[in-house]
């Protein structure tokens, strides 16, 4: 979305339009809001102002302006309350959060006027006018209407004048900002100061984007009102305020108002998933990328695999960026998944008389729900062992009782009774997992870089173990988005593993933006087709069994692909030396600005983020037999059932929002305090958002 | 003259690099012996820190060198030039090994990071940035918060138990406190290379307690100041053995015989310098021990005065239950009596309700309301 000349190159509401006009012939007059109605910024959300201002006061005085932007933030909070509680007073100016600021930031004492004008110069450069609003004001002109803005804000009234003129607004006849009332229309008695602008002003239509202060409160004080939403922005809180947060915020505004371009009710699924991809993708993968090539150039990486389903994506954007031709390295499509991998490492971990603690492990894993015993033997092989299947039966009662976790411990002393038979069948899986890695040639010397989502290494581990197993040495590298501690444990089997964005030594509640974007970050870089369960030998080639992938396939067509699309997009731009949306460079990219953009998205979703995230499914275990909603679909009767669907949720922000909106009237202070006690741990400001 | 703050403040420091002049690579020094699977983490640890400007030292105490040598292979490319290994062929203990690598090291900072230990990706961006902070110019090193983390090794995998805060936090590091024990671990630490040429080496001659030993004599260079975050991370294996166990948790016995040698040499030492300090110690310890008697006395007095009232109490409460079984009983004949009453007033009741008519004539003769109707 470019501005021209101060505003927006939208197309003209001329519904919105006329039916302004007309109504402001009723009225006579007519009043504006100003900050997303009449002028919007192009950033995300409006606080993101202040990380620009960060980073410019860093440039200009060091390290000592770190921290800038939320110490802004919440001295504007503060000096809200003091003046409320010692003055009475219902609106603040700039002076007073500067005031404030030099408690917070006393360092930063000599560089308060710097730090102000700065402030000023980001508004001003990130502030544009809205079409809409401008033929209005035009309109209104050629009949003689006269126009008054009237804003809630603490900036002054000759800086906003000086921004409204440059947007393009011409002949306004009040300006009237409330740090210079000292009344806001939130409160409502700035309309008793709108009707001391003369008799024209007695009756007005007033013209904003807040439901409360531009439509709400007027109405109670006689004015009418016309709400205007297309330029309207949403406040999120998720993401830690910093400069690292900027390529996300301006990217992600500028897609938002470039999809608002056109007149439509609302822009099609397909279009929300390909913006999500162009922006957080986009960012994901670029920022990855670039992080792949310098560590496959330090490791001296001669092969690159790319694992199945996720690594999909990674291959497609390392070929859209031509990193495979500048590496200079063979890279090829892995398929490979949990299921032959574990069963195959079980066996060499196993004998005939005692199955694996890590084997069993696997065999017995139920999570989120309860399993039939059918499923979890299918799921394995295992259903062809009559005589464990029979063991199962007189033990459990049916092939169809579900099974749940006070059912492992006997599950598996039933499983090792069988050892011998279990271990005969996995090597079938062993041998032919080993038949498909030569093929790919995984087990010849050289260095190998496998790509993978990561989170514990469990499937390099292994893989590592199976290769070595033939006493071929091999030198393997994982390189993966994120890792968690108990990636750890698996670090001496493994060999070298590294992660872009997230760090095993750090606790996960230290990272809650991927701790809470991991789910959907596997489903959005998966690849359509299932799972891999095994293979086969086809034309003397050994060729991957797939599972069907239905569900996941219907997910696939209807929003990961677009996701995808618009990801490879941004990356094939910004690796042609172009810049993506908002103007940012491929530069402006590193895993800081990565974990704020999944911090911004996933800990304070936009609401149509949340409708549109709240589709995706997800499925937990190795079966895939079941596709669970990442965000609860029935509503909790009692608060012990909230608390648990949050406990267990993969995305506990999304679940929390969801529920919460869906609560019924009288439980919804109780649902607020439930939540706001089982998240407190991530702080005031994330909290805003259930408040 | 010297000022008074010199004077109250005797520090080695004084001419500690000004934060202008202040460079920031740390000198890590790594000992290790036959311990691949804690090596690997531990060199991930280092590689994962945020702040890149080190250099690692990697002193094989003795352990097999070929293991060491293919394991490392691996992990060289990553490293680039930030590794020295130091192949020792026969193991010459902890704090020699120590010394091996500080014969080598040119830097600005030392930090020794145990094989078995991990740290935060922010540790040494959080400690050299303290450090270089003109206001903490006066502390000769910077000590983090500590995270316990239990853990058991299983086959080739360690498994994570549970993670504790380390039971030991004071928000200023107390000489007097560091020479009744030491309480933060080496990995907590990060000290200025200018305070550790003052220091000089470690403690050869100690099989254990070589920590201990090296940061209270840290200390005597200058202070050693606190950031509250838990950045080190203390890795324990309670029921390890061999080469996999903690020497603090499965070698107490060592611990408590070198605790008094290594006391006994340092007296001898002091008071060989200085005779008339055995005037100086006896009177304390005898006044130590003077005070500890009437303690003692007074703790006695105490408990008795204390089993007394504990008799009494006892006493009162056995009274008060008595009053309350007496109450209680009384209370049980009242309800009898009640009951009793109650019953024998039925039947004088019904008469009166039944002779309602007869009262209602008598009372209209009488030219009154009858009562009841």
């Amino acid at each position: 979305m470019k501005a021209i000349n101060g505003k927006l190159s939208w197309e003209l509401d001329e519904s919105f339009v006329s039916k302004a006009v007309e109504m402001a012939r009723e009225t006579g007059a007519v009043t504006l809001d100003i900050f997303d109605t009449a002028l919007t910024r192009l950033v995300d959300s409006p606080n993101d102002l202040f990380a620009i201002v960060e980073a410019a006061l860093i440039e200009r005085v060091g390290a000592l302006a770190k921290g800038f932007a939320e110490a802004r933030e919440e001295s504007e909070a503060e000096a809200r309350r003091q003046a409320m509680q010692l003055r009475g007073a219902e609106e603040i100016d700039v002076d007073d959060i500067y005031a404030m600021w030099i408690q917070r930031m006393p360092a930063m004492a000599p560089h308060r006027q710097l730090a102000l004008s700065l402030e000023l110069e980001a508004e001003s450069a990130h502030l544009v006018g809205v079409p809409d609003i401008l033929e209005v004001t035009r309109r209104l002109g050629a009949l003689g209407l006269p126009y008054a803005f009237v804003s809630d804000m603490y900036l002054r009234q000759d800086f906003l004048a000086s921004v409204l003129t440059r947007a393009g607004y011409r002949g306004w006849a009040h300006l009237l900002i409330s740090s210079e009332t000292g009344r806001t229309k939130a409160s409502g008695r700035q309309w008793q100061v709108v009707r001391k602008l003369g008799p024209a002003f007695q009756r007005v239509l007033h013209i904003g984007d807040d439901i409360h202060a531009d439509a709400t409160t007027p109405i109670a004080h006689g004015m009418s009102t016309l709400v205007y939403a297309r330029a309207r922005s949403e406040r999120r809180v998720g993401a830690k305020l910093t400069p690292a947060l900027m390529p996300y915020s301006l990217m992600r505004r500028e897609t938002v108002l470039r999809r608002r371009d056109k007149l439509q009710a609302e822009a099609p699924e397909e279009a929300f998933w390909f913006d999500l991809g162009q922006v957080l993708g986009g960012i994901v993968l670029a920022a990855y990328l670039q992080w792949l090539a310098e560590r496959v150039r330090t490791h001296k990486i001669d092969r690159l695999y790319f694992c199945s389903r996720d690594g999909g994506l990674v291959l497609r954007g390392w070929e859209a960026a031509g990193l495979a031709a500048k590496a200079g390295v063979p890279s090829r499509y892995f398929y490979i998944a949990r299921r032959p991998l574990n069963l195959a490492a079980g066996f060499l971990e196993s004998t005939p008389d005692r199955l694996s603690p890590a084997l069993l492990e696997f065999l017995t894993s139920i999570w989120p729900r309860p399993l039939p015993l059918d499923v979890i033997l299918r799921r394995s092989g295992l259903e062809k062992i009559d005589a464990l299947v029979r063991d199962l039966v007189s033990t459990f009662g049916s092939l169809t009782t579900p099974l749940w976790h006070e059912h492992v411990p006997l599950l598996r002393e039933v499983m090792n009774r069988h050892a011998a038979q279990v271990h005969a069948r996995l090597e079938v899986e062993f041998d032919n997992l080993r038949g498909y890695l030569a093929q790919e040639q995984f087990d010849h010397a050289g260095r190998i870089g496998m790509v993978d989502m990561g989170w514990h290494a469990s499937m390099q581990r292994s893989l590592r173990r199976i290769v070595r197993h033939g006493a071929r040495p091999m030198s393997l590298v994982g390189f993966y988005y994120g890792l968690w501690p108990a990636a750890q444990s698996n670090r001496f089997g493994a060999g070298v593993i590294e992660a872009a964005f997230s760090s095993e030594f750090m606790r996960m509640e230290e990272q809650p933006e991927m701790a809470e974007a991991v789910a959907y970050l596997e489903e959005l870089h998966s690849a359509r087709h299932g799972t891999v369960l095994g293979y086969v030998r086809q034309d003397g080639r050994w060729m991957p069994v797939c599972a069907k992938a239905g569900l996941e396939a219907e997910q696939f067509d209807r929003a990961t692909r677009h996701f995808q699309a618009g990801a490879i997009e941004t990356v094939g731009r910004l690796f042609r030396g172009e810049r993506a949306p908002g103007g940012i460079r491929l530069d402006d990219l590193g895993p800081d600005a990565v974990r704020a953009a999944l911090g911004a998205t996933f800990l304070s979703p936009s609401e149509e983020e949340l409708r549109h995230l709240a589709t995706i499914g997800h499925c937990a275990t190795f079966d895939h037999s079941h596709i669970d909603p990442l965000v609860p679909a029935s509503v909790p009767t009692t608060l012990e059932q909230l608390r648990h669907e949050i406990s267990v949720s993969e995305w506990k922000t999304g679940s929390a929002r969801s529920l919460l909106s869906v609560a019924p009237t009288a439980m919804q202070g109780q649902v607020r305090a439930t939540i706001q006690e089982l998240l407190a741990h991530r702080g005031g400001r994330y909290l805003r958002q259930f408040a | 003259m010297r000022s008074i703050a010199h004077g109250f403040y005797p520090n080695a420091l004084h001419h500690v690099a000004l934060p202008g002049e202040l460079k920031k690579q740390v000198c890590i020094v790594m000992r290790t012996k036959d311990r691949p699977i804690l090596l690997v983490r531990a060199l991930a640890s280092v590689l994962a820190q945020k702040h890149s400007d080190w250099h690692l030292y990697l002193v094989n105490d003795g352990g097999d060198h070929a293991q060491l040598d293919a394991l490392l292979a691996d992990y060289l490319p990553a490293f680039g030039a930030r590794i020295t290994i130091i192949q020792i062929a026969a193991s010459i203990g902890m704090e020699a090994a120590s010394n091996a690598a500080l014969r080598e090291m040119r830097g600005d900072f030392l930090a020794v990071h145990d094989d078995d230990d991990a740290w935060h990706p922010e540790f040494l961006q959080e400690t050299v940035s303290y450090l270089g902070e003109p206001a903490n110019s006066h502390y000769c090193a910077v000590v983090t918060q500590v995270e316990t983390v239990w853990e058991q090794i299983v086959e080739d995998r360690v498994v994570e138990l549970g993670r504790e805060p380390y039971p030991i936090w004071q928000p200023e590091v107390d000489l007097v406190h560091l020479l009744n024990r030491n309480w933060f671990p080496p990995i907590a630490l990060l000290a200025r290379m200018q305070a550790v040429r003052e220091v000089g080496h470690f403690n050869e001659a100690l099989p254990v307690l070589g920590d201990w030993d090296y940061h209270w004599r840290l200390l005597m260079t200058g202070d050693i100041g606190t950031l509250a975050r838990p950045l080190a991370h203390y890795h324990h294996r309670r029921h390890a053995q061999g080469v996999y166990a903690n020497t603090v948790l499965t070698a107490v016995e060592k611990h408590l015989r070198h605790d008094v040698l290594y006391r006994n040499a340092a007296i001898r030492s002091f008071l060989k310098e200085s005779p008339g300090g055995f005037g100086l110690m006896h009177g304390l310890l005898r006044r130590m021990d003077n005070d500890l008697a009437l303690h003692r006395q007074q703790f006695g007095w105490a408990h008795d005065r204390h089993v007394d009232l504990q008799g009494r109490m006892a006493k009162l409460m056995a009274d008060i239950d008595n009053l309350q079984a007496g109450l209680a009983r009384q209370d049980a004949s009242i309800e009898r009596l009640h009951a009793s009453i109650e019953s024998a007033l039925q039947m004088p009741r019904r008469i009166w309700r039944r002779l309602l008519p007869l009262r209602a004539w008598v009372a209209r003769l009488r030219g009154r309301r009858p009562q009841g109707a």
